[in-house]
């Protein structure tokens, strides 16, 4: 079954790192030359892989500053991964409490923008208008300011703006654990309806009741690793049974285990990550060695367009020169 | 060169998008306010009524040209410049302002400094044409000559959009070149030649110093504009700083679609 499955998304030895304490323009400088000598750095991830089919409905669990808003935000586009291979097959819409609404609009005027910032034309929008009031419950509170919104209210005009847009990976971020029941319901059902259609979803959420109810696999992201991948009930499980070992910890053992565990994501390397890399047998060589080396920056400006530019700057002096001279 | 086409392809494979959301802003921008789209007008008629005491009155400056007065000479000038800075400053920090609501949006970020060159095109229009009309009112004649409003219409889009690229991606690497950018601006406006002709206030003696002056971009393209309803000469004429203003525009173009491509995956990374 799996083998007719189109993959969706996969991704290789995912990293992203972030400079801790420097400036910006240390930062600049360290995007140009990432071999450059090395400043701290923090694993946010430290080289996740996986692979997502078409109709699939993932969930993504773990503590708090585990990485997983930073892995939606790569699958979304927002930030660039530091190494390794991500592959996305389709547009993603990445829903979040709030995210892109604008809190002088109203409801009806923030759904506008955002279907114009998706691509779509005034006709296609007013033909959908009505649809995305009705699934957003919202009755006569559309025509009111986004800022006199509660956050399940903004949370349900999201997502109904996000399913309206008709997206092939939907990636929601704790966006429905604000809503009330009836509405979870309601998304649970236009959720299946994706799923039916082939769509693939990534759900984020805290609450892991959400999670079993939700989705048929799960990640189980801690620390920037992968830690398992696999049925909702296993990881859901095992995900519950760890946070069970770890509140018996007192207040003091947890603080030094956060911290190992924070140092550990500071300690790893690109040396590290490599190593890794090479012990995998499902990687041909070529792609090991592309996979472990570090993203780079555009290209740099090739020669001609340096001396294109040059020329012109010299032509405008001289041109500035003759006409000032003499007229 | 191959970065110049690669961004000026986006612009128009997606200048539906941009346009569609211009004007969507446009409606928001002034929704909240009593007076609503009237500001539009009163902002730039209370410029034009301010210069007009100040420089009309105050220091008696005539308009260069023949039988028109100054307060027409002053709006047609006045609008160019006003829509070129407008449009130029909101480049700035028309990406790094917004990072958040366009970064995952389905149109690449490079349409943001043109989407807001055109939500001031308007504006500019109408305040163009009422001096326009005025000047005629004063006796100015219809001439061939006027066609040339194109030619100068195009070369303003063509700056504006060049340096919109640059100023946009510099300000999410450089925060402060936008208040570097202010500051210099406010300097240009003077010698824009917006307000008065700056060959009759430095006199007869600083020919080459008014030239070198003359030649800079904003010049050009407030003078041209004034030219294609005053004057009596084709833009081809003025070769020198035509090519000037076309190799400096050029310059950011390359520099600007470079930088741009290079670093615009990090915006987010940046801001």
């Amino acid at each position: 079954m799996s083998e007719e499955r189109k993959v969706k998304v996969s991704a290789k030895y995912l990293t992203k790192t972030f400079d801790l304490g420097k400036s910006k323009s240390e930062k600049i400088r360290a995007m140009i030359n990432p071999v450059g000598k090395g400043v701290q750095k923090f694993w946010a991830l430290k080289g996740i892989s996986f692979e997502v089919y078409e109709g699939d409905v993932v969930g993504i669990v773990g503590v708090n500053g585990s990485g997983k808003s930073t892995l939606l935000n790569i699958l979304s586009g927002l930030l660039l991964p530091t190494s390794g291979e991500l592959t996305i097959n389709g547009e993603t819409t990445l829903l979040a409490v709030g995210a892109g609404l604008r809190a002088q609009l109203t409801g009806r005027e923030n759904i506008r923008l955002k279907s114009l910032m998706m691509g779509k034309s005034n006709k296609e929008i007013d033909a959908q208008m009505n649809d995305i009031i009705d699934f957003s419950d919202l009755g006569e509170f559309i025509d009111q300011p986004v800022k006199d919104y509660s956050s399940g209210m903004k949370a349900k005009l999201g997502f109904s703006i996000a399913v309206h847009q008709d997206p092939d990976i939907l990636i929601i971020d704790e966006a429905l654990s604000v809503g009330d029941q009836t509405f979870a319901q309601k998304a649970l059902s236009k959720m299946h309806e994706f799923k039916a259609q082939g769509k693939t979803i990534f759900f984020v959420s805290h609450s892991l009741a959400q999670v079993r109810e939700f989705t048929d696999k799960a990640m189980w992201i801690q620390y920037g690793d992968l830690k398992a991948f696999g049925s909702t009930k296993e990881i859901a499980d095992d995900y519950q049974a760890w946070n069970k070992w770890f509140n018996t910890l007192s207040r003091t053992e947890k603080k030094a285990y956060q911290e190992e565990q924070k140092e550990k994501q500071v300690a790893f390397s690109e040396e590290q990550l490599a190593k890794n890399i090479a012990q995998d047998q499902a990687l041909v060589d070529d792609e090991k060695k592309a996979i472990s080396q570090h993203l780079a920056v555009g290209d740099a400006m090739p020669i001609s367009s340096w001396l294109l530019f040059g020329l012109s700057f010299i032509g405008m002096l001289f041109f500035i020169y003759q006409y000032a001279m003499w007229g | 060169m191959k970065e110049i086409w690669q961004v000026l392809k986006e612009q128009f494979k997606y200048f539906p998008v941009m346009w569609r959301l211009a004007n969507y802003e446009k409606k928001a921008r002034y929704q909240n306010h009593v007076l609503g789209n009237l500001w539009l007008f009163l902002n730039p008629f209370m410029q034009v009524a301010t210069y007009w005491i100040v420089f009309g009155f105050g220091f008696g400056t005539k308009s260069p040209v023949e039988g028109v007065p100054y307060m027409p000479w002053l709006i047609i000038g006045l609008a160019t410049w006003l829509f070129i800075n407008t449009s130029f400053m909101d480049s700035t920090w028309s990406i790094s302002s917004k990072i958040w609501e366009i970064a995952r949006m389905s149109f690449p970020m490079s349409i943001m400094p043109m989407m807001r060159t055109l939500m001031n095109f308007n504006a500019f229009v109408y305040m163009l044409v009422i001096g326009v009309v005025m000047s005629v009112f004063y006796g100015l004649p219809v001439t061939v000559y006027w066609l040339q409003f194109f030619y100068y219409l195009f070369a303003i889009f063509v700056f504006l959009y060049a340096c919109g690229i640059l100023n946009a991606t510099v300000t999410v690497l450089f925060q402060d070149y936008q208040q570097i950018m202010q500051t210099v601006m406010r300097f240009v406006f003077w010698i824009s030649g917006a307000l008065f002709s700056i060959s009759d206030r430095f006199g007869v003696g600083h020919e080459r110093i008014v030239r070198a002056l003359e030649t800079n971009p904003f010049y050009y393209l407030v003078s041209g504009v004034r030219d294609s309803f005053f004057g009596h000469t084709w833009f081809w004429e003025n070769t020198y700083p035509m090519l000037a203003f076309w190799l400096f525009t050029f310059c950011v173009l390359i520099l600007g679609s470079h930088l741009h491509l290079k670093f615009r995956a990090y915006f987010a990374d940046l801001i």
